[in-house]
């Protein structure tokens, strides 16, 4: 059972003060939580690169965090932030196609859920954009084969992924 | 990456932090306008000095329009520092709004008015106007751009094209307490400019410095 958005703000708040143990608990709460978070949008080999990677953010702009202010949709910019990060820097490897479905995303657990999720951005681009990337970035298929799938040509498959990053990008924040 | 991330090496490493307090860098931003305003004076003298009153309305009007920008912008700027899904900060954009209106009356009165053109830009007070307001702006801009580098701006683009456009208006705004023009072609035109070429710098300059 994950800690629920008030445990993890008075965790947090606590962790700014300097409380060990409560950031601890706090890490770990958030390392579930980001591996759920990031299931079915990150192959399996690369997922625990990037939940470290939010992690180690997390700590560096933990000072960023409002504890008047609801926990989850904090660290949900900060995960979108680092996502998107990793899709423009993400090239082809095989591993990525193998999406890690046993940690999938409890499709009732609402803090994971429409609202916070990486899939709202993906719904909040064009379709043609969000499938070039869908293909290319998370499910590992090169430009070629993306553009077979997707019956969009090369240049447009490699148009509409640049497009579509850059408009997840400016809607991180977007709810 | 590769190496497990070890969590009690980052517990143990865990200092306390003060949380970022958006109300300070707006009390040092306004505090460095109203030193930029009493610069402006200083050097070249309040409004008055030529005749033009401090309570004219189009001087009163002018003043509230940038005061608004200036304060959404800023409120905007200091905000994304703090990223937060559910808080896409928009309020700026209806500010920046209501003041394009400004440019698009001076458009439409320099195209009917029977004064020459040349006769409403005053050159020399124009290029000043640009002199203090970006150079105020680009103080401002800088402190603003240090905030935001302690905080995470999740969109650095916007991020700095906001910053750039509340650092161009609170400088328009303190060299505001000299310009002797009234204008609508006059303020039109230069300040304008200049907030346009701060908003463009934050824009192009800042991105880089903010991302994290």
């Amino acid at each position: 059972m994950s800690a629920d958005d008030e445990t993890l703000s008075k965790l947090m708040a606590l962790a700014q003060h300097g409380d060990k143990r409560a950031y601890r608990q706090l890490l770990f709460e958030c390392e579930t939580w980001l591996k759920r978070y990031y299931a079915r949008k990150i192959g399996a080999e690369t997922l625990d690169d990037l939940v470290q990677e939010t992690l180690m953010s997390l700590h560096r702009k933990r000072a960023t965090y409002d504890a008047e202010r609801p926990f989850l949709p904090w660290l949900a910019a900060i995960a979108r932030y680092r996502w998107i990060d990793h899709l423009r820097k993400a090239y082809r490897k095989k591993e990525v196609a193998e999406l890690n479905e046993e940690i999938a995303a409890d499709p009732h657990d609402p803090a994971i859920g429409a609202r916070l999720g990486v899939e709202k951005l993906l719904r909040l681009i064009p379709e043609k954009q969000a499938l070039a990337i869908q293909l290319v970035k998370i499910e590992g298929l090169s430009i070629a084969e993306a553009s077979a799938q997707s019956g969009q040509s090369e240049s447009a498959v490699k148009v509409n992924i640049h497009r579509g990053i850059k408009r997840m990008s400016a809607a991180i924040e977007e709810g | 990456m590769g190496n497990k991330l070890d969590l009690d090496a980052m517990t143990d490493g865990l200092i306390p932090v003060r949380p970022l307090s958006p109300a300070f860098i707006h009390v040092v931003a306004i505090a460095l306008t109203i030193g930029g305003g009493a610069f402006v004076v200083a050097t070249l003298g309040f409004r008055d000095a030529f005749g033009a009153s401090g309570t004219d309305p189009e001087f009163l009007a002018r003043s509230a329009l940038l005061i608004v920008l200036a304060g959404a912008s800023l409120y905007s700027a200091a905000a994304m520092a703090r990223p937060q899904v559910g808080s896409p900060h928009k309020g700026w954009r209806w500010a920046l709004g209501a003041a394009l209106v400004v440019p698009v009356a001076a458009l439409i009165a320099a195209l009917v008015g029977q004064t020459p053109l040349a006769d409403r830009l005053h050159m020399n007070n124009g290029i000043e106007c640009l002199a203090y307001s970006i150079g105020i702006g680009l103080l401002l801009g800088t402190v603003l751009t240090g905030w935001l580098r302690r905080g995470a701006p999740t969109s650095p683009e916007r991020a700095g094209t906001v910053t750039g456009l509340a650092a161009g208006s609170l400088g328009a705004l303190a060299y505001s307490m000299h310009c002797p023009h009234n204008d609508i072609v006059y303020i039109g035109l230069w300040y304008t400019l200049a907030i346009a070429t701060t908003t463009l710098l934050g824009r192009l300059i800042i991105p880089r410095f903010i991302r994290w």
